[in-house]
Formats: structure tokens, sequence, C-alpha cells
């Protein structure tokens, strides 16, 4: 059925390298990718593997890069600001300005999509009550807590009502009860038509929400399916999946060997 | 006061938007930035307990810089000559202070995450930037002329000094287009972080300029002549920007009115034309040097060098236990990485030799007599004293971007931290105290014995 569809996003050779210092140090070599509306995307790699950058170079924080992209079938180089337009971010390491307050913050960024006062405030009104912030909502949030903060950013990129929300480490830090929250939400959007693109360490929750595993290492994706099309019978369970195919699947030997080092001296 | 200076911008509305800016989101990214610079604590980050605003005494001292400015070319008789005099100062000491003081604000990459995956174009988040900039530039400016308006109204009517405070903003915007042409100039040239060690270089170079500029040219000008200078136009004249300020003024003399009138559209049109110019077309780039910084994030990663490993005898020889070791060589890298470091210290550290000019008085003009003068008169040991500059820089160790990060010093199990601090102090005294010391004492043994074997020649004849 996905096929019938046309594809949110398409991905076509997507190459990046930083330069470190004289050597060229290639971060992403060659992704292609199709993504259709209404997918739950679990982004997911080894640390350094490339996530972080996939997710800012097609939300346009990194402008230049190789191959082709194209984002409701515009291209994303020419286009970016009408693109911007409809896409939806949550950054990692929370990044905002925490000397505003959460309403501050919602309405800066509303004002920056272009929402109208009435309707901004409507929808920040009802985004707070739903993550159970209204009596934060007017205090600064240099003195919240990691959590409150991960709520607000959430909120920030879902305030434009995006056809595409990319999701960056988006529960790290959040209480149980706010995750379940998040998970509901992020099923409902996908429901609506809205594609998610998410990326995460948390293997039990990706494994539970996603329609369909990104698995990327060393700058390739080596991994693209349903999680009940990727398991096989050594790999039951998506961590141990992930284990297997980026080669650290006898990690109880390489502890040891950590051990006896630590032991010899 | 945000309020204010939003509603006073709202006046360029539509001239703002003839830029190709988005107006909405550029106030409120323009009232976002305010309204952040006004909540935060100023002296968060220092140790010092002072509650003083370093921004109003800043204000202050320029007030009375201009006041002393203007005084010093009262005698000045030609009204263009005097004013273009004033606008070049003006001019410069805003270009110093954008260059020194606002560049980080100009590519603050900290907001990235948050701005550039929103849909705002180049153009708006530039002419927010400039304007985030131009807010603070233009107090500056203000109080550079606030004496000297005062002073120069004894002198004028009152056409001329309201001319006189329009060119004052005038000069403000010219000079924050110049200054954001030449970074996007360089930008072109220069790419990623060599980019920003540039900046620094830039800015050592001015800093020391400056000073040495302060210093020594009041006293090479001939104040008696003053009174009878004039200031022809020659071709060449309508290629300085202050120019074009000061013949705005003296258009409302109505004198030379050909002339004035050139010089009164520049004064107006490039402004205008150069932030069509700077907004429009060049904001690319802009963008450019933002997305550059987040994508540069892993710098290069130094090999040790035989600078260091003789750093490391040293270590070994000066530093008594692990801990101070370990404070020297924390200290030594970090002095060598941190560019916000540098730019604090190496510009104290070029002030040494203007210094050394200024106290000593040398005759240009008859260099080597006066060297032998000083030999005599035992001025020459003042070379010493400036030897104990470079330990000014160990003042700058307890200033760090990331304060959160000394949490390993509280956590580790031993209580010598002062063996670190001293290991810090020994290795900044080893890197910025001796090499200058040991180079000035060379200079002192060398003018000191010169006038020895000067007055043994004497003596023999």
């Amino acid at each position: 059925m996905e096929q019938t569809e046309k594809p949110h996003i398409t991905i076509r050779n997507l190459k990046k390298s930083f330069s470190n210092g004289e050597t060229k140090n290639e971060v992403l070599k060659g992704i292609n990718l199709d993504i259709y509306p209404g997918q739950i995307i679990g982004y997911i790699g080894p640390n350094g593997a490339g996530k972080s950058t996939t997710v800012k170079i097609l939300c346009g924080i990194i402008p230049d890069f190789e191959g082709e992209i194209k984002v409701f079938g515009q291209d994303l180089k020419s286009n970016g600001l009408e693109i911007k337009k409809r896409i939806g971010y949550v950054p990692e390491n929370g990044a905002l300005y925490d000397l505003l307050t959460p309403n501050e913050y919602l309405t800066f960024i509303g004002t920056l999509y272009g929402l109208e006062a009435h309707s901004l405030e409507k929808r920040a009104k009802q985004l707070l009550s739903f993550f159970g912030m209204e009596e934060h909502a007017d205090q600064r949030m240099d003195t919240f807590s990691k959590g409150m903060k991960q709520k607000t950013l959430i909120m920030s990129g879902i305030i434009n009502d995006p056809d595409i929300l990319f999701l960056d480490e988006p529960l790290s830090g959040l209480d149980a009860n706010s995750v379940i929250l998040v998970k509901e939400m992020l099923t409902q959007l996908a429901s609506n038509g809205k594609t998610i693109f998410y990326c995460s360490h948390l293997m039990d929750i990706v494994e539970k929400i996603s329609d369909r595993i990104l698995l990327i290492n060393d700058g390739n994706v080596i991994a693209d399916g349903k999680f009940e099309e990727l398991k096989t019978e050594q790999s039951a369970t998506l961590e141990q999946l992930f284990a297997q195919l980026t080669g650290e699947q006898n990690s109880n030997s390489h502890a040891d060997v950590l051990f006896k080092a630590f032991n010899e001296n | 006061m945000i309020n204010f200076s939003l509603s006073f911008v709202r006046l360029f509305r539509k001239l703002i938007q003839l830029w190709g800016v988005d107006y909405p989101q550029f106030e409120a990214l323009l009232r976002n930035k305010l309204v952040l610079d006004f909540r935060r604590n100023p002296s968060k980050h220092k140790s010092s307990k002072k509650k003083k605003n370093p921004f109003l005494s800043q204000l202050i001292t320029f007030a009375s810089i201009g006041g002393f400015i203007e005084f010093s070319l009262y005698s000045i008789n030609d009204i263009l000559l005097n004013f273009t005099i004033l606008y070049s100062i003006i001019m410069v000491m805003l270009a110093t202070t954008l260059i020194n003081e606002f560049t980080a604000v100009l590519f603050d990459e900290r907001d990235n995450d948050i701005l550039l995956a929103r849909p705002i174009s180049h153009r708006t988040l530039l002419l927010a930037r400039l304007m985030h900039i131009q807010f603070y530039v233009g107090y500056i400016a203000l109080a550079l002329s606030l004496i000297s308006g005062i002073v120069l109204a004894f002198k004028y009517n009152a056409l001329i000094i309201i001319a006189y405070y329009l060119g004052v903003g005038l000069s403000a915007w010219i000079t924050l287009l110049f200054t954001i042409f030449f970074y996007l100039a360089l930008s072109k040239v220069v790419k990623g972080n060599k980019f920003k060690d540039f900046i620094t270089y830039v800015q050592i170079f001015l800093a020391v300029a400056i000073f040495g500029g302060y210093e020594l040219l009041p006293r090479i000008i001939d104040t008696d002549s003053m009174k009878h200078i004039y200031m022809s136009v020659h071709w060449w004249t309508y290629l300085i920007p202050p120019a074009w300020v000061a013949g705005f003024v003296k258009f409302f003399t109505f004198t030379d009115t050909m002339n004035m009138a050139i010089f009164f559209t520049l004064a107006l049109a490039v402004p205008f034309f150069g932030a069509i110019v700077v907004v429009r077309f060049l904001s690319k780039g802009f963008g450019n040097i933002l997305g550059q910084s987040t994508a540069d994030k892993n710098s290069l990663i130094e090999t040790r060098s035989l600078k260091e490993k003789f750093s490391d005898r040293l270590n070994r020889l000066f530093c008594v236990t692990e801990m101070e070791k370990l404070g020297w060589k924390l200290t030594m890298k970090i002095t060598r990485r941190d560019r916000k470091f540098k730019q604090s210290v190496y510009p104290m550290l070029g002030i040494i030799p203007v210094m050394a000019i200024l106290m000593l008085k040398p005759d240009f003009r008859d260099f080597t007599g006066s060297i032998h003068k000083m030999g005599n008169s035992y001025r020459y040991l003042f070379f010493i004293f400036l030897g104990f500059f470079g330990t000014m820089s160990i003042m700058q160790l307890p200033f760090t971007d990331t304060p959160e990060a000394s949490w390993i010093y509280k956590a580790l199990p031993f209580n010598q931290h002062g063996h670190i601090i001293s290991g810090a102090v020994k290795a900044m005294l080893y890197k910025f105290f001796f090499p200058f010391y040991s180079l000035l004492t060379i200079c002192t043994l060398l003018i000191g014995t010169s006038g020895f074997f000067l007055k043994c020649c004497w003596e023999d004849c």
C-alpha cells in the first residue's frame, strides 16, 4: 500500500564529510531512502554513526551535503524555506532559551512559523495542558529539570502542526508517565498521516513504536524494515539485533579483556 | 525599554520589508534577543562580586572620551575637517568595539539548533542579528557624541548640532555595514575554523593598534598649527566615509553647496543601498558561516611536537607533585586551544612593546643617540618592570566558558587543590612571563652596556 502513495522524503546518494584538519572524515557514505506518510521511523545506530547528522541535514541545519534530498516532492536545497514551514524538529541536548518561560518560548517559535497570535495562544495552551505543564507555563526554564525542558522542546517541535516531525533522542530525561504520553502522541500523529522520524538509543521503545526501523552503521544503512521482518533466530530483541549487526555481539568477552587489563595494573 | 526600541524600529518597517525581510519573524527574533540580554545576569560567570552594570560604566567611559576628543579638536576652524576627524574617531571606535565585542554575537552558534530548523530566511536572521548589535552600538555612539555635542554647541548653531546627532546615527549604521561586509568578504576567502582564527588575530592586532594609536598619535600632532589647517575636497575625499557624514553636517551651513550635496547624498544613499547589498545579496554567505560552524565541530587534533616534549621535561623539573604536573599540562593544553583565552591575553602581551616605547620616549629622528642617552640615564631599567606584564595573564585563569566541568575537582578523592593551581600558575609563568622577561632583560643589558661602552669611549677621548 505504501508504494501507491508519494513518499514524503526521498534521499538519493546522500554523502556528508567533515574536514578534520587535513584528513576528511566521511560520516554519511551514500544513503538512499524513501519515507512514506504515516510511518514512524526508528532511526538507530551506534554512537557517531551519523544519526544526528542525517537529521540535521534533513532539517536544513547543515546546508552543504552531497546528493539529492526531496521533501514533499521539493528539492531541499532550493526550497528549504517552504519545506521548513511543514516540518518540526526536536533537537537533542536540550537546546532552548532557558531564560524564557515555556509560554514565551512557544510564542516565539510559533511566531517564527508565522502563526497568528490568537491561534498560537490556543495551541500553546492545549499543548501545555497535554503535558501537564500549565502551572509552570510562566516560570523561567533555567530552574527546570531536564524532563520539563524536554517537554517544552517537544511542544515547540509540534506547535506548527508539522507534516514531518524529526525527533533526536526525545525521551531523554522524561519520567515514565511522560514517556507514555509522548508514545501516544507519536502514534496519534502517525495515524493522522504525519511522518515521524525518530533517533534513539532506547531499543525497547524503538522496537515497540516504530513501523520501520533503519539501522545505520559507519555511514551506511545496514538494515531497513519492520522489526518482525528483521529479527532472526539469534536476535529476538532489537537490542540483540543491533549488537549482531554492528559487530558487538561478543561484548561479554570484550568486557573480560577490559577487566583483565584493569586487574593487571 | 525593549518595547520602546522595538516601536522605534517599527517606524522603518516598510524599509526593512523592502530589503526582503519577513517583518514579524524579524521582530520576534529581535525581541527575543533583547529579552534574553535583560534577563541574563551579567556577572553570573565572573568570580568577582561586583554588582555594577559593565555596559553602563563602558558608556560613561565612552562619553568622557568623546568629550575629550572634541575638546582637543576645538581649535580647528574648518568645519569639514573638524567633523571628518570627529566622525573618523567615532567610526574607528565603533568598529573596534564591534569587532572585539560583538563578533561573537553576530556568529553565535549556540542557537543554531533552535533557529536553523525554522523557516527563517538568511536575510531575516542576518538583519535581526545586525539590529541586535545596532541596539548596543547605537548606545555607544550616543554616549560618544553626548558630551562632544555639548562642546560643539558653543561653536555651531542648533541645526548643525541636530545634523551632528543624525550623522552619528548614520556613521554607526555605516560602520556596522562595512564591518559585516568585511566579514562576509573574508568568509569567501578563508573558510571554516580558519575564519574564526583569522578574526581572533584581527581582534588582537586591532587592540594593540588602537592602544598604540591613542597613545602615540596625540604626541605626534602639532597642536599649534591646527587652527590653520583647511580640508579641501579632492576626488578621493569622496571615498572617505567619515567625510560623507561630515559633508552631511556641513550641508546645513549652506556653503559650498555643490560638493556638500554630493556628500549629503552619499551619507544617505550608502546606508540604504549598502543594507540592500548586505541583506539581500550577501546574507547567504552569512548562513553558510553559521551552517559551517555546526558542521566543523571536530577541529584538528594536534600531534605532539618537539616543543611539547621540551615543555614536558620542564614540567618534570618545575613541578613537584603529580597534581602540579597535571595542572601544568591542563593549562598548557587549554591556553593553546581556547580562542577566548587568546583573545583576552594576547592583546595584553602585544601592548608590552607599545608600553616600552611610551615609557622610554625614544627620539625617532636620532635613534642611536637616544639609545645611548638611555644607557646613561638608567631609565632602561623600566624594561625589567615591563616583563612583569606577562604575569597579568594569570588573572585570566579563573575564567572559562564551561564552569560546569569543575565538578570533577569536587568529586575526586583528594584535597590538595592548591597543587593544581600552583601547577597552572607555573605553566603560565613559563609560557607568558619567562619569554618576555628574558627578552627584555637582554634588551636592558644591551642598552645598559651600550651606555657603559660609550662612557668608556668618551673617557678615552
